[in-house]
């Protein structure tokens, strides 16, 4: 398992990228929105999102709707070519073993 | 949700990783179709009773007869009321997401082109009214005529967006569309009301199973 992406081979990081992954190429979703779709905690999010984003695996833009401040979430080119890399790998690493 | 909630970020063996890819992507498909199931029934509704109603001005004659002004209304008002319960759910399902500016502009031209069929169908009406269409006539076209442009638009929704179930459904409602006209009126209004009404129970009943966890992706990809 040495050579799977440790950015990534996080159960966290991968429940977010996972699902970033499953919204189609180029579409946003708001910080709220997402942690209500991974039911995750603002706080661990966060903490797990600016891995992601130093990694250049999503890209976070801050903008405003009206008055209201909106954080855009994104899965990069990068992190969704990582993803699928990451994917591939397990399951060469399942038939591997099987 | 996922249901293992996730309370340690040491990885795990490979196959319980891939397990938790894979369930994390079904859990956003089903919670982003979760309202599918309600904007489908009603529609069933619609069509069950608001087809109903119009039968029933003549179906059940000399037993029973329902004014002709109380059964458009109750038609126009369930077609009033399912296109408000789909708006309102269908910008529910997009809260917090902004699609990608190519898919922002299929969802728009497709929109556009529903309306645009629907007021194409309109005039066409109105056209072969003008030539001679009977009234008797218009009973047949409008229902036909709606179903097809609804089918056509399920049919399209499906190739665009890899929808299989929205493919059956367009299907469903082409066939139930194209066969009810030959049982002539009222008899016709009936067969809308429980064939078409049932296509959209059927695909409500099955998009409600798998947004629950029981039943195959909604998608081919």
């Amino acid at each position: 398992m040495g050579d799977l992406d440790p950015v990534i081979h996080a159960q966290s990081r991968l429940r977010i990228v996972a699902v970033l992954a499953a919204l189609d190429s180029g579409e946003r979703v708001t910080f709220p929105r997402a942690a209500e779709l991974l039911d995750m905690t603002a706080g661990n999010l966060s903490t797990h999102l600016r891995k992601l984003e130093d990694a250049h695996y999503v890209t976070v833009t801050k903008a405003h709707q009206g008055r209201m401040p909106v954080t855009w979430l994104e899965l990069s080119k990068t992190g969704r070519r990582a993803f699928e890399d990451y994917t591939q790998e397990l399951r060469a690493l399942l038939d591997g073993a099987s | 949700m996922n249901e293992n909630k996730i309370t340690d970020d040491a990885p795990l063996d490979p196959a319980a990783m891939l397990a938790l890819l894979q369930g994390e992507q079904s859990s956003v498909q089903r919670q982003i179709a979760r309202d599918v199931p309600w904007i489908l029934f009603s529609w069933g509704l619609a069509y069950l009773l608001g087809y109903g109603a119009l039968w029933l001005i003549d179906g059940l004659r000399p037993t029973f007869a329902l004014p002709l002004a109380v059964s458009v209304v109750v038609f126009i008002a369930l077609l009033v009321g399912a296109t408000v319960v789909s708006v309102i759910l269908g910008s529910r399902t997009g809260r917090g997401r902004k699609a990608s500016s190519s898919a922002a502009f299929t969802g728009t031209v497709y929109g556009v082109t529903g309306s645009a069929a629907f007021f194409a169908m309109y005039i066409f009406a109105f056209a072969l009214t003008a030539n001679g269409m009977s009234e008797s006539l218009q009973t047949i076209f409008f229902p036909t005529a709606m179903g097809i442009v609804i089918a056509i638009m399920y049919l399209i929704a499906g190739a665009i967006w890899h929808a299989v179930p929205s493919i059956v459904m367009g299907g469903g409602i082409l066939i139930v569309s194209l066969v009810a006209p030959f049982f002539g009126y009222p008899t016709h209004y009936l067969v809308f009301a429980i064939a078409g009404g049932a296509v959209f129970f059927g695909g409500a009943i099955s998009t409600a199973l798998y947004t629950r966890g029981g039943g195959r992706a909604l998608e081919v990809r």
